[in-house]
């Protein structure tokens, strides 16, 4: 069988992506997104992001479509986000996607957002081979999502390892980036300032790394490989405060490299800390925080003291995009996975066990 | 020469018809009001093939007709990517159909033979409210005067009401026997809009009737 072309589409946050792959080769990625919309608001507002992907919907995939060469007659599969996600706007995608496959006669897979942002690793477009690697881990760092995987079968068998037990990562730097005036998306602004500021400044809490969570390899305690960001964000409320019951200036540049050091800090510690103790010999890191400049140097630092290999995919393919999406679909139709069916159900909370529904 | 329209409606309970010349030949519905974004596509794979109809190539379809509310936002939007995606991919026009007009269009003959001229449409709009729109007889067909509203049922105007939301808020609406749990329907939205189509007028753009925007509210540390 030639590569199965494979349309995804991924709608769980606030970005309308279509991509279209064959097999492991892109052919085409396309994303909308109404970040705009959310800028006032200081964060992603489910409603709006669920009417964006109403109207973004068909241009985006006609623009797929264009860019691919390819009519919706040549594919031989759709793939969705079925979740984990927003509800609302998960329920855009996987409403399209049903009626695309009804009226294309054409399979579907629900597939699982996070397992997603894995598998665009093994497009050629990454420029890592994959399949050579021992034991694969994957470290996604996102708005939505904190979590360390360990994949043994990428259409099969995803553990989890470790993830928030609160905010996400970029949830956090959302939030601080509210607090000391900065603007949103908090990621690239307080990267930005960070650059002018002294990471030595403050030291805010790395959470959850104190010896009773951490536990030991023979005995590990439930949390060593879970992370807490709502102990760092109190302790940028509270330094504000200080600053401010004083009346003066707040050395917001400061406190944001202060703050990312202690983010890249504890994440980056602990994924390299499960991957070493789970045999793991290459980690892929995805997510819209793979963008953080702090968290790539210390990742690739620590990595490579620990004799790991490391992949960063193109940040276009580490924020939430239709690519992946595609990918994931292209190897379920390799690995002969069940096809989803018509009436699955959009799940805001799918587990990583679960690759397909 | 015979035509042949699929219609759709999510804006209260999800359902797919097929109506032939007039004639509903195909008709699937559900009751639950939570679930549309799991059920539509099965239906409309079930009226087509219920039809003699190939669903990925439906060659004797003329156009789809589409419930654009009002209704719960979620439930709305799914009938709409849905019905724009059927289109799309068949290359065939989609038109929109208010979901009240529909119900409206079913019930008018019941209102105009009990003597009302003029009648209100109502459904569930949640949050202690209703989507409602007055309607009156014109020729002995009903027209919309005014909405579609959403607002507490105590603000509707005073007439007799066909439709849920008459069964939700019996203190506050008078409703018409046997119509208080009515809903919008695939077939009512098709066989109106065939009519809405043949006289050039009463159809609405695809897009969902939300009628309410979004609650978010900007924290104050933004506001200036």
């Amino acid at each position: 069988m030639t590569a199965p072309i494979v349309v995804g589409i991924e709608t769980s946050c606030d970005e309308t992506g279509i991509g279209i792959v064959a097999g492991t080769k892109l052919l085409a990625h396309q994303v909308a997104s109404s970040m705009d919309q959310h800028v006032a608001f200081g964060g992603v507002i489910p409603e709006i992001a669920a009417r964006a992907h109403v109207t973004e919907f068909w241009p985006v995939l006609d623009a797929a479509l264009q860019e691919a060469e390819i009519n919706l007659e040549d594919i031989d599969a759709i793939a969705v986000t079925a979740g984990p996600g927003l509800a609302g706007a998960l329920m855009v995608g996987v409403a399209g996607a049903k009626a695309l496959s009804v009226a294309t006669g054409k399979p579907l897979y629900g597939i699982n957002h996070l397992i997603a942002h894995i598998a665009v690793g093994y497009l050629d477009a990454v420029g890592t081979d994959l399949s050579r690697v021992k034991q694969l881990g994957a470290l996604l760092v996102s708005g939505g999502h904190t979590e360390m995987l360990k994949i043994r079968s990428i259409t099969s068998d995803v553990e989890l390892l470790g993830s928030t037990i609160d905010d996400a990562a970029g949830e956090a730097y959302d939030k601080v980036a509210r607090l000391i005036g900065a603007g949103y998306p908090g990621g690239p602004v307080i990267d930005k300032m960070a650059r002018q500021g002294n990471p030595q400044a403050f030291t805010f809490p790395r959470g959850l790394t104190a010896p009773k969570n951490m536990g030991s390899r023979e005995t590990p305690a439930k949390d060593r490989y879970n992370w807490s960001f709502s102990g760092v964000k109190t302790a940028v409320s509270r330094a504000v405060e200080q600053f401010e019951v004083r009346g003066m200036d707040i050395p917001a540049d400061d406190i944001a490299a202060s703050f990312q050091e202690a983010v890249a800090d504890v994440i980056t510690k602990k994924a390299v800390l499960a991957a070493t103790e789970h045999n793991i010999d290459h980690i892929l890191l995805g997510g819209g925080v793979a963008a953080n400049s702090r968290l790539r140097e210390l990742l690739t630092v620590r990595t490579a003291a620990a004799g790991i290999g490391l992949t960063i995919p193109p940040i276009n393919l580490c924020t939430d995009n239709g690519a992946m999406v595609a990918a994931l679909g292209a190897q379920l139709v390799a690995a002969d996975v069940d096809v989803s069916g018509l009436d699955f159900s959009a799940n805001p909370t799918q587990q990583v066990s679960l690759v397909s529904v | 020469m015979s035509h042949m329209y699929l219609g759709l409606d999510t804006s209260a309970t999800a359902s797919a018809a097929i109506i032939r010349d007039d004639e509903v030949i195909a008709h699937r519905a559900t009751d639950s009001n939570r679930n549309h974004s799991e059920v539509l596509a099965g239906f409309i794979a079930d009226v087509l093939a219920q039809a003699g109809l190939d669903p990925s190539a439906p060659k004797t379809l003329d156009g789809i007709f589409i419930g654009v509310g009002p209704g719960p936002f979620t439930g709305l939007r799914a009938g709409i990517i849905t019905a724009q995606t059927l289109a799309h991919t068949w290359k065939i026009p989609v038109h929109g159909v208010l979901s009240l007009d529909g119900l409206a269009h079913r019930v008018g003959a019941d209102a105009f033979r009990s003597g009302a001229q003029e009648f209100i449409v109502a459904t569930d709009a949640r949050r202690k409210e209703v989507y409602w729109a007055h309607y009156e007889n014109i020729g002995g067909q009903p027209q919309r005067l005014h909405g579609p509203f959403v607002t507490p049922a105590a603000e509707v105007t005073e007439l007799p009401v066909y439709g849920a939301g008459a069964g939700l808020y019996p203190e506050a609406l008078y409703g018409m026997t046997g119509f208080t749990n009515a809903v919008p329907e695939a077939s009512d939205i098709a066989t109106y809009g065939t009519l809405a189509l043949r006289r050039g007028r009463g159809l609405q753009p695809v897009e969902p009737q939300y009628l309410r925007g979004h609650d978010a509210k900007i924290p104050k540390q933004l506001r200036s």
